[in-house]
């Protein structure tokens, strides 16, 4: 199994997300349809409900939530794994309603924002694995003090893994993997097994095609299962 | 429309007589429930709705109210809340006609007024926005 296999496997769920409406065409339809997901609109009455989507895969619907709370999408929150802030619940309610769903053309700002929430599911429950891999260690350099504190203020085992051309400074609780490395340098990588608590497992995988992301997220344990696999099989 | 009280240009008839509907008891009570109320205001303005459809658009009103998402299971329980309580009632009390063989939901035959009633009964219930 290889990331890209992953992938594969995801995109072959057939997912349209309708969108239910009042007036014009929405912000949010566009970022669908920019983002190589299958969008369509439906009519509703001018003084009824607040636009909201319908998220269907293989005909069957998933999840029905307010356009206003999938917002967050348009612009990421990118926080640190400890910050309690509002902004989180909505863009949780987002992971939930969106997970396996295949994303095109995603910036580094997006895949931070996903990034962080998988981070901070992995702080608020303190224990177990998390895998990571940032395509090279010097990407990782950014985001050193947030692992700082993972490293620190949790029972986390984590494990990084990038092409090694940064030297990285030792963080307790944190080991590099650099040997495979190549491997895994076109993809943006992270899972969270839960630790003790399976429902909490989550995982983000993306490639890189020519500057833009390809890939999904994702809270099914088996899928996250399935990635840990693969870094381990590096 | 086959209603001797609705006027042929629809809703904009303000004046006239006031249709017997508004004293009957069945005509409130199945306006008790406010998603029976919201199916009616949706139902009003649609040709024709499917059953799948009209359990979307009451999730989606909840999760916008509430600031919730409904999942899969959720939206199931509205489903089956439609086939079981809303439609057969409302198709009762000839507000809609509901095909419960194919799944699909019409406006019934609403005088101007009425109609008025259902959709005063849900803006009424909106969040004051405009004041």
């Amino acid at each position: 199994m290889t990331f890209s296999s992953l992938i594969a496997e995801i995109q072959g769920r057939r997912q349209r997300v309708v969108v239910y409406r009042s007036g014009d065409r929405l912000e949010i339809e566009t970022w669908f349809a920019d983002h190589g997901v299958d969008v369509e609109s439906r009519s509703l009455p001018a003084d009824g409900p607040n636009p909201f989507l319908e998220i269907e895969t293989d005909g069957e619907v998933t999840g029905v939530i307010g356009v206003e709370a999938v917002e967050a999408l348009l612009e990421p929150p990118i926080r640190r794994p400890d910050d309690r802030t509002g902004i989180s619940d909505g863009y949780r309610a987002l992971f939930d309603v969106l997970e396996r769903t295949v994303f095109s053309g995603m910036n580094r700002r997006e895949l931070l924002a996903v990034s962080r929430e998988i981070e901070d599911r992995a702080f608020r429950v303190g224990d177990g694995t998390l895998w990571v891999s940032f395509q090279t260690l010097s990407t990782f350099r950014s985001q050193t003090e947030v692992y700082r504190t993972l490293g620190a203020e949790t029972s986390l085992e984590i494990h990084v893994h990038g092409v090694e051309d940064w030297a990285p400074p030792a963080i307790p609780g944190i080991t590099y993997h650099t040997g495979e490395a190549a491997r895994f340098e076109p993809y943006w990588v992270l899972a969270y097994d839960g630790g003790p608590d399976e429902e909490q497992a989550c995982g983000l995988v993306v490639e890189e095609r020519s500057d833009e992301y390809t890939g999904f997220w994702t809270n099914d344990p088996t899928v996250v299962e399935d990635i840990a696999t693969t870094f381990e099989a590096g | 429309m086959g209603d001797p009280g609705e006027a042929p240009d629809g809703r904009n008839h303000a004046v006239g007589e006031i249709p017997p509907r508004l004293a009957e008891d069945q005509f409130y009570r199945a306006l008790t429930s406010p998603h029976r109320r919201r199916l009616l205001h949706y139902v009003l303005e649609k040709e024709e709705s499917t059953v799948e459809e009209l359990a979307t658009v009451l999730s989606g009103w909840e999760a916008t109210t509430t600031g919730t998402m409904y999942t899969s299971a959720d939206r199931s329980e509205v489903l089956l809340q439609l086939l079981h309580n809303h439609l057969p009632r409302l198709d009762d009390a000839e507000l809609i006609e509901y095909d419960s063989n194919v799944g699909t939901v019409r406006r019934g035959s609403l005088h101007p007024r009425v109609a008025d009633v259902i959709r005063w009964s849900v803006e009424a219930e909106r969040p004051d926005e405009s004041g």
